[in-house]
């Protein structure tokens, strides 16, 4: 009987120190473990042009040799993104939106990883590139996607002008009589069109806006002002002007907008 | 207190049932991670690298066949995280490009990369129709089956046999492969170098991870030179520089006339090299306006080069 006392006396005791020691001892609630997330990409990084924000380009030298000007030149890569000149090596990459090759590199082309006659073929390039009869400023609606083409050297020479390839972003003026006085100076002159201009006869031009759409998808719309260095109106346009040096102004809205809009 | 006892057990027995599992809480991650590593300047597919977090490295491996001169990665980061640097193309070649990755909290990973090129087996060249000639400032090709229309790995070496010198022509921009059959491609290694002697060279071509050393040497040898023709607008007592068109150099350069209104008038040469030559316009040559002047050029035991190029003369 007394053993039968203690021994329960004993497991009271044990009982009762085994909770105390559950009590103490149990963890607290534990926070919950993070779990990963999917990963994020950042897709338009801080070293790109901001959206809807117009852009300047001033002076962009292209390789020309007034001696032997029919010899191709190694064809110029263009970011419209990071707004620079690229290396040829970049060639089938996403990294570049625009060329300038043909003569005097004065033919533009986008960048297209579908065409064989593109720089890009191969490469992920989604781009293309079309012109419109339009001021930079009234040019508003972005085409179809149908009216972008993707060779290269597209856009040039403009039939109202000598030697013209259709609607062009420049008037080449190879007498010097259809802009200038025909004198010396004047002869074999090259005018950008994205302003409106007065020619020889009196008439007005109408201004030529090119649209590109880029390599990542995005759309572009430029205004061509100049091929001269440092020279932005017509008048000071010269058959010995340095050139070629291309001036012109842009603005990127991202891929599947339908309007230009500049903010 | 005997009746409390399983009262106190049932509350201590409730406890330790509620009471919360235990968990074992991981040493936390820090969120600095490269979690995937695609190149994606491939039509309709792309690579995907190996990342190893351990070593901090990514691993490409490049087939020769996609003709890849550089890799355009696409860079995905732990949530939070960023990385350092802008993302641009890698040449296949380069071996020092890293990507530093920093967490929301501030820690920084670095990761290395490296390109591997998966290539062929072999490499086999000839020369153009078995011809190894050559020529300063010339374009030098060769025939094979390249397999890959890029040439950024492209490397070729000349050796001079008299003297045992190397030089190395300027592939940059200038060297390219085109396919003209399945199992043919022309390798244009570019312009050999204008200053380089006549003679043998011993030709050393690595590409796609493969050496060849030509069956027979370059023999390189001077050709008749060639001027470029060009405009001329100069006063009298200037100079005038003329140019040797691709594939010739000057060489030798003795005398130069030009032939105006019927009259042969020297310029004297105040200065030449293979490639360029600046001509002095006498201090009484006539004035004349965009005229047509037939120029001589005595080069060596060659005949004279002629060339007519328009030159205008304005008076001092």
């Amino acid at each position: 009987m007394n053993i039968s006392k203690t021994a329960t006396r004993v497991f009271k005791q044990l009982s009762v120190g085994l909770m105390l020691i559950t009590f103490f001892a149990s963890c607290k609630k534990d926070k919950p473990v993070a779990t990963e997330k999917e990963p994020v990409t950042s897709t338009r990084s801080l070293d790109m042009v901001p959206y809807y924000k117009v852009q300047r380009v001033e002076n962009l030298q292209v390789e020309t040799d007034d001696s032997n000007p029919t010899a191709p030149k190694p064809e110029v890569l263009f970011s419209l993104d990071y707004k620079k000149m690229q290396p040829a090596t970049y060639g089938k990459t996403s990294f570049w939106d625009i060329s300038f090759s043909g003569l005097y590199n004065s033919f533009i082309g986008g960048n297209n990883g579908s065409n064989s006659d593109n720089a890009g073929y191969t490469g992920p390039g989604a781009g293309g590139i079309t012109i419109l009869a339009k001021s930079f400023e009234d040019l508003t609606d972005i085409p179809v996607a149908s009216a972008f083409k993707t060779a290269r050297a597209l856009i040039g020479t403009d039939d109202m002008g000598e030697f013209g390839v259709g609607i062009g972003w420049y008037l080449y003026d190879f007498n010097g009589s259809i802009v200038g006085d025909g004198s010396y100076d004047k002869k074999h002159v090259a005018y950008a069109l994205g302003n409106a201009f007065t020619l020889a006869n009196g008439q007005k031009t109408q201004p030529r806006t090119i649209i590109v759409r880029t390599a990542k998808g995005d759309f572009a719309k430029i205004k061509m002002i100049s091929c001269y260095k440092d020279v932005f109106t017509t008048d000071k346009m010269m058959r010995n002007t340095p050139h070629m040096f291309f001036t012109f102004e842009y603005v990127i809205v991202p891929a599947g907008s339908t309007k230009f809009e500049i903010k | 207190m005997k009746r409390l006892y399983p009262y106190v057990l049932m509350a201590f027995t409730a406890i330790h049932f509620f009471a919360c599992k235990k968990t074992v809480d991981y040493e936390h991650i820090v969120q600095n991670r490269i979690t995937s590593f695609t190149v994606v300047n491939i039509k309709d597919t792309v690579i995907y690298g190996a990342i190893d977090n351990i070593k901090n490295s990514i691993t490409v491996y490049v087939p020769y066949y996609y003709s890849l001169t550089v890799v355009e990665p696409k860079i995905a980061v732990d949530e939070g995280a960023t990385l350092t640097s802008p993302i641009q193309p890698v040449n296949v070649t380069d071996d020092k490009q890293t990507y530093s990755v920093k967490s929301s909290t501030g820690e920084v990973r670095t990761y290395s990369l490296k390109v591997i090129q998966q290539n062929p087996p072999g490499l086999s060249l000839s020369w153009p129709l078995g011809n190894n000639e050559g020529s300063p400032n010339a374009t030098q090709v060769f025939y094979g089956n390249l397999r890959s229309t890029s040439v950024a790995t492209l490397d070729v070496t000349l050796t001079q046999q008299a003297t045992n010198k190397t030089f190395k022509p300027d592939l940059i921009g200038a060297a390219s492969t085109l396919p003209v059959s399945l199992d043919t491609y022309i390798l244009n290694i570019g312009l050999l170098p204008a200053d380089l002697d006549s003679g043998y060279y011993q030709v050393d071509i690595s590409f796609l991870g493969n050496k060849v050393r030509m069956d027979k040497p370059l023999h390189l040898v001077y050709i008749k030179p060639v001027v470029l023709a060009k405009s001329h607008v100069v006063k009298q007592g200037e100079t005038i520089t003329v140019q040797p068109a691709q594939n010739t150099v000057f060489v030798d350069l003795k005398s130069v006339f030009v032939e105006v209104n019927g009259k042969s008038i020297e310029l004297p040469v105040v200065s030449y090299n293979r490639l360029s030559a600046t001509l002095k316009i006498p201090d009484n040559f006539p004035v004349i306006n965009d005229a047509y002047g037939r120029f001589e050029f005595n080069f060596g035991k060659w005949t004279p080069v002629l060339r007519s190029m328009s030159i205008t003369v304005n008076p001092k």
